[in-house]
């Protein structure tokens, strides 16, 4: 199997008990994309990466890596395969370099190719430190880190990630996603979940948003934004002591007022309103009032504001 | 190729745990305190040799101890969801299994010898004479091999599809002390029958069947 794997997913479905986890869930992974995937928990996100990764053996409808059914013995996906789950652990005596080596020749490769490799995850991961380290007395982070190097040790040509971002700061969130373009800009084929939608946003080259069990839509953030028609934001913000805003309520292409702090408030714009004109009708009527304006950003809604409006819930 | 390097990844990972130190030495020094303390309640245990005494202890002990420890390790991990970063890789969910199995027997069958190689060293030391009572002591260790082998395999079956440690190790505790029953059952009906024949049939038969089962079962369940 090459290094640029595309996935689809065709009518799959998944049931336990009377609980239906996944209902004809259709999509389709390109080769080196991105791919993200958000929705409430118990939406089935996990269900679906466990079948892609073979976890789970029965279900409904086809998965195809490649071309090849997932279920196949000679569908060769394990060798190509990384999955970091969402929740993984290690046997309590093991070290880093322990789970990596063992986890690594399972994966095919050799006493030799580990020796190069695992100093390179570990450098890549910035787990050097800590590799002769039992796993069980390293803080959740690390251990999360250490289940990323796991899955990209043999350099996978489709790597799975189920909450990739999830007990991890800041700091270490931003090397991940730069890593993960990284793997994407070298043919890596990247299928994500995750309940940071700006992580998301950020990476991904098309979202899938998945609620009970179904597949609301597949598409580019801007697609979303577009689908879910979710209206552009202004932000106001006064100067202390400015005359208070005027009331927005009833103008055209105006649904919302929100007061986020006494000088600084958004004005959400309906989906259909024209940007420019809105913009200017209420740069106007600012002015009027005799406003001291200190900021006005017009910003765009972040797919965390999609998400909420369309799906609601955590994510 | 991969039973292989499960089976070594499982035996490492009795000694970095201690499992092998606590079996290997734990074993033999339980008998030998049996040997010497016991009697103080059981005057009839004087006249008995080690060697005679460290099969008869291990034939006691060995069935629930194979069964109890497998099990709740099984649990344990599988609890944590340790098994999945091994199924997503080229692993057989069969090497998985008879790669645990293979391991634990292989540190309890190590224990056994170690235990029975000390009380013969022993007895020789102390001029005890436990050849008279060889006949014994083979059929007690054959017997009790066979029982830990079938208690491994249907701890293998409990840890797979039981969510708990502490009930997994009950039904463990209650599932060795049956087998080791199983190839007493002629002596039932015939005091002077040989258990050793049953021992190895039954030993073979059951612990397959219940390997198969495990094995069939946890191919078509969702880990």
């Amino acid at each position: 199997m090459s290094k640029s794997i595309s996935v689809k997913f065709d009518g799959v479905s998944k049931r336990y008990g009377d609980v239906v986890a996944l209902d004809q869930v259709s999509f389709e992974i390109g080769a080196g994309e991105v791919f993200g995937y958000i929705g409430p928990n118990g939406a089935g996100k996990t269900t679906t990466m466990k079948i892609l990764v073979g976890l789970i053996p029965s279900f409904g409808g086809s998965v195809f890596v490649n071309g090849h059914d997932v279920r196949a013995k000679e569908s060769g996906l394990h060798r190509v395969l990384g999955y970091l789950p969402q929740e993984a652990g290690f046997q309590e005596w093991r070290t880093v370099d322990s789970v990596l080596r063992t986890l690594g020749r399972l994966s095919g490769l050799s006493q030799q190719e580990l020796n190069e490799r695992i100093p390179q995850v570990l450098d890549l991961t910035r787990l050097s430190d800590v590799r002769y380290k039992r796993v069980v007395h390293l803080s959740g982070g690390t251990i999360q880190k250490v289940r990323l190097a796991q899955a990209i040790l043999h350099d996978p040509g489709l790597i799975v990630l189920d909450e990739p971002m999830s007990e991890l700061d800041p700091e270490t969130r931003h090397q991940v996603r730069v890593m993960i373009r990284d793997m994407a800009n070298k043919g890596t084929t990247v299928f994500l979940s995750s309940h940071i939608l700006s992580d998301v946003q950020d990476i991904a080259d098309r979202i899938g948003v998945l609620n009970h069990g179904h597949m609301l839509k597949v598409g580019t953030p801007d697609e979303l934004q577009s689908h879910f028609q979710v209206g552009n934001v202004v932000e106001v913000i006064l100067n202390r002591g400015s005359h208070p805003l005027p009331s927005f309520e009833s103008v055209d292409g105006i649904e919302r007022v929100e007061e986020m702090a006494s000088n600084r408030t958004l004005i959400h714009m309906t989906h259909q309103s024209n940007v420019d004109a809105t913009m200017g009708l209420i740069l106007r009527m600012l002015v009027q009032s005799g406003c001291q304006v200190r900021n006005l950003n017009l910003t765009r809604p972040s797919l965390e504001e999609v998400y909420l409006r369309f799906v609601g819930g955590e994510p | 190729m991969t039973v292989g390097l499960l089976y070594a990844d499982e035996m490492r990972g009795f000694y970095k745990s201690y499992v092998m130190l606590a079996l290997w030495v734990g074993l033999p020094a339980l008998t030998i305190a049996i040997h010497f303390l016991q009697p103080l309640i059981e005057p009839a245990m004087r006249d008995w040799s080690l060697s005679y005494v460290v099969s008869i202890t291990i034939a006691g002990i060995g069935g629930p101890l194979a069964s109890v420890s497998l099990s709740a390790s099984i649990v344990s991990e599988r609890n944590q969801k340790v098994y999945e970063l091994f199924l997503i890789r080229p692993v057989r969910r069969s090497s998985l299994i008879l790669a645990k199995f293979a391991a634990t027997y292989t540190c309890l069958v190590v224990a056994t010898v170690i235990s029975l190689a000390s009380g013969m060293v022993i007895d020789s030391w102390l001029g005890a004479p436990f050849e008279s009572l060889w006949n014994e002591i083979v059929t007690s260790v054959v017997v009790t091999l066979s029982a830990m082998a079938m208690a491994c395999a249907g701890a293998v079956l409990i840890g797979m599809f039981v969510s708990s440690v502490a009930l997994a190790s009950i039904v463990s505790i209650f599932g060795g002390e049956i087998l080791i029953l199983v190839p007493m059952l002629p002596n039932y009906f015939d005091p002077s029958a040989d258990p050793v024949p049953l021992a190895i049939v039954s030993g073979l038969v059951i612990t397959s069947l219940f390997l198969v089962l495990t094995i069939y079962l946890f191919n078509h369940r969702q880990i």
